[in-house]
Order: structure tokens, then sequence, then C-alpha cells
């Protein structure tokens, strides 16, 4: 029996290849990170551990694995602030960077670093999984990620225009983050950013379904509202910065356009004109809460299949309609805060 | 990384539609010789996941309407049937409205700002 050999040009990329994990009180999590990015089926060249001034031993657990570890000499507030650090002494062609609670599947880094055949494309971005599927959070979580990496962003990679190089698993070439001046940490959603940058500099980005994670999603409301907060108001954010700029990258603007639109009209309606339909004109109105559920089966369905998960998937569903109603809210308080009362969120809070 | 409702409103037309487009795209790109079979293969894929979405769309319709024939039609149907016929075509036809109009909106302001620029 033959073995599976890696890609002989995949191996020489990440030989040429050096990982970021920024972290901050991460030492019970970046030990997984770190063994499954040591155990990939192309070694890569380097990983740098940047310990954000942790006060858990973070930075003694990384070097106990045998990985570089520095420490900036004051907490640098963000997560692009911490890869900065790093990148200041990256010397290969490529980086990649993923979250400290984020477990790689052994060949992704292969799959990953395929993406760079094309010399045009600035970044790859890879299907994300939650590591654990227990709580009512995990779960809606997880049939998210099953609609968005199984339908929607192949979709956008087939027009050549995923939305994000999720921050928790991305490879970047090197000058070209460079060139963009690290990664910017103006705004709470750095890969958002960075990704629509890259698109109005002519940049390609790249969505490798195949190159799979596994993050630690938020197992309760208290971590889930930090995440969500920080989304939203990077999202609003992003729109603000880059609006001028993404008029000017087809099929993207689109998609961004799209997306703020659900995300506050779709709201609106969810929470107004659904309750008022349903009390005043129909009960049957309420229907509108999950009327869409074919359509949110089916991918989830497709997706879950692949990975022998439709019983977990299906128990998930109704997580996901309380996930998304609480996503709404969300959405709609940062647009308040961001939009009308001008108080911009600048504060960056881990969500785990 | 997801904001505000996924899988609802128009985002969800927009990307069905987007799915529908990709054979016809990948049509003119293998005329043109761009395109290989893992590119088919994808296209196959997403194009077969908007039919089924599709259809599983419309068989909840015709359940919700066999369950709840009563409720929802009758005294509409009774006294103007036109009305209740439009209220069965409206929520998809304001999608389309809505979604064509956003998309224009965006492509014009796209072409002033190319304007602008110009200038």
């Amino acid at each position: 029996m033959q073995a599976c050999l890696p890609n002989s040009t995949q191996w020489h990329r990440a030989q040429n290849l050096t990982v970021i994990i920024p972290a901050y009180n991460e030492a019970e999590t970046i030990v997984d990170a770190i063994r499954s990015l040591q155990l990939q089926t192309v070694p890569v060249k380097e990983i740098i551990v940047v310990d954000d001034c942790s006060t858990d031993g973070t930075a003694e657990v990384a070097r106990s694995l045998g990985v570089s570890v520095i420490r900036p000499p004051a907490n640098t507030g963000s997560k692009a602030g911490a890869q900065n650090a790093a990148l200041a002494q990256t010397q290969t062609e490529f980086v990649m960077a993923i979250d400290a609670d984020t477990v790689l599947a052994p060949d992704a880094t292969e799959r990953l670093l395929a993406a760079f055949d094309d010399p045009l494309v600035a970044a790859a971005c890879g299907s994300v999984i939650p590591r654990h599927v227990r709580t009512l959070w995990e779960r809606g979580r997880y049939i998210e990620y099953l609609i968005a990496f199984g339908f929607y962003k192949p979709i956008q990679d087939y027009y050549e225009k995923p939305m994000i190089s999720s921050g928790c698993f991305s490879a970047y070439r090197t000058e070209r983050v460079r060139a963009q001046g690290g990664w910017p940490n103006r705004t709470m959603a750095e890969d958002m950013d960075l990704t629509w940058s890259f698109y109005v500099v002519g940049a390609r980005v790249r969505f490798i379904s195949e190159a799979v994670c596994y993050p630690l999603e938020p197992h309760n409301f208290h971590f889930m509202s930090k995440q969500l907060r920080r989304w939203s108001h990077g999202f609003i954010q992003n729109v603000r910065l880059h609006w001028q700029g993404l008029l000017h990258v087809p099929y993207l603007r689109s998609v961004v356009a799209v997306s703020l639109w659900d995300a506050t009209i779709a709201s609106l309606a969810f929470f107004i004109l659904l309750p008022l339909l349903g009390l005043f004109v129909n009960p049957l109105f309420f229907l509108g809460y999950v009327v869409d559920t074919p359509a949110v089966l089916v991918p989830v369905l497709a997706h879950a299949a692949r990975r022998r998960e439709v019983g977990l998937a299906l128990a998930s569903i109704p997580s996901f309609w309380v996930l998304r109603l609480v996503n709404g809210l969300f959405f709609l308080k940062a647009c308040w805060s961001e939009l009308i009362m001008r108080r911009r969120l600048c504060v960056y809070e881990k969500g785990h | 990384m997801n904001v505000g409702l996924p899988g609802t409103g128009i985002g969800g037309l927009f990307y069905l539609l987007m799915a529908f487009s990709m054979p016809v795209r990948e049509l003119v790109m293998t005329m043109n010789g761009n395109s290989t079979v893992p590119r088919w293969r994808r296209v196959g894929s997403q194009t077969g996941l908007a039919v089924t979405i599709l259809g599983a769309l419309w068989g909840a319709a015709w359940l919700v309407n066999r369950l709840f024939p009563l409720h929802l039609s009758s005294p509409l149907k009774t006294t103007h049937p036109q009305v209740s016929a439009a209220l069965g075509v409206t929520p998809t036809l304001l999608s389309f409205i809505t979604l064509g109009g956003l998309i224009m909106v965006i492509e014009a302001l796209s072409l002033a700002a190319v304007f602008a620029k110009r200038r």
C-alpha cells in the first residue's frame, strides 16, 4: 500500500511559512493549537507565539513545546497588535495566523497553501467548524458555520470574492501584509479590514473549503455576547471605513450591501414587523420565524452528511434559531451605538 | 464571522440567484477555454444545493397551504380572489424587487464613483 505523500510544492512553501499565534492567557488551549501545527502533513518553518503579557504562564507552556515565544513590553490591546509584533520578526515568504484556541486538521496547511499557486493571491482561508458542539451557543454557531462554509462561502469564492479571510485560520503572502502596514487595528474586525484592503488594491483572496480548522467557540452567553458585540461593531466599522473603495470591487459590493441590508432590515422585520403582524393580523405570521427552515436545512444537512454528523446537525437547528435572534439584536444595538449615538467600540475583548 | 440574521431575508435569495448563475458563467468560461473538471464539479455541487433548497421551500409552502388552508386564504378568497392571489405572490415578489433595487442602487453608486474619480 502506498503512503499518501504531501505535495512537494506545498512542502517547500511550508518551509517558507511562519505561523503566528497571538495569545493572551491561553495556557489551557495553546497546547492543542501548537501540537496540531507540529503534526501537519507539511512541516512549517517556524511557529511564533506572541505572549501578549499573559499572567497564566502561556509563554512557559509554549516554550516547553519547542516554539519561539516573543513578549511585547506591554499588552498590545488587540489581536492585530500582537500579530504585528511577530510580523516584524517574520523572514519567510508566507505567514499564517491562527488563534490560540484553534486546532488544524492534519492536512489543513498543505491544502491551504495550494491557493498560492496563483501569484495574485494575497490571502487564503479555510473552513471553520466548532471543536465542541455541546451548549446552545456552540450548537447555534455550528449550524451557522455549516451554512456559511457549505453554501455561501464556496459561492463567494467561485466569484473570486470571499467576503472575509477568517482571522482564526488564514495564510498570507508576507510582503502583501507588510504592504498594508501589517494587520490593521483601526476596527474591531482586523481580518475583514485586511481582506477588504486587499481587494481594494486588486489582490486576490481564496477560500479553500478542504482546509479545515476547529476553534473553540463561546460556550456561554457571557462569552458569546462579547464576540457578537465585537463582530457586529467590526462589520459596521469596516463598512464605514471601506465603502468608497468597495464600490470599485464588483460582486463584493453586492455581497456587503446584501449582508448589511439583511443585518439591519431583516432584523427589524424580525423584531418589530413579524410580532405586529402575528398579533394584529394573523397568528400564522409567526411562522415567519421558521419559514426559511427548509432553506437552512438543505445546505446544513448536505454539509453535515459529508461529515457524518446529520443527527448532531438536526439536534442543533433549534439553537440556531435562538442564536440568530440574539445575533440580530446585537447587530441592531451595534448600529444604534456606532451610527446614531456615535459611540465607537474600541476595546478588544476575547470571545472565549 | 456572521452578523445579523444569517439564512434570512434577501441574502438567501441573492445566494440562490448566484448559485443558479454559476453554470451560465462556467459555460462561458468553458467556451473561452478557461474551465476545468473540478470547477464544473464545484458548480454542480452549489447549483444542486440551490435546486434542492428551492424544492424544499416549495414543498414547505405546499405543506403549509395544506395544513392551514382556511386560516390563510378563505376570508379573502370569498371576497377578493385577486387579493388572495396577490398575498401568495407578494412576499416573493417583494424580495425580488428589494434585491433588484438594492443591486441597482449599488451599481449606480459604483458608476458614480467611477465618474467622480475620472474628474
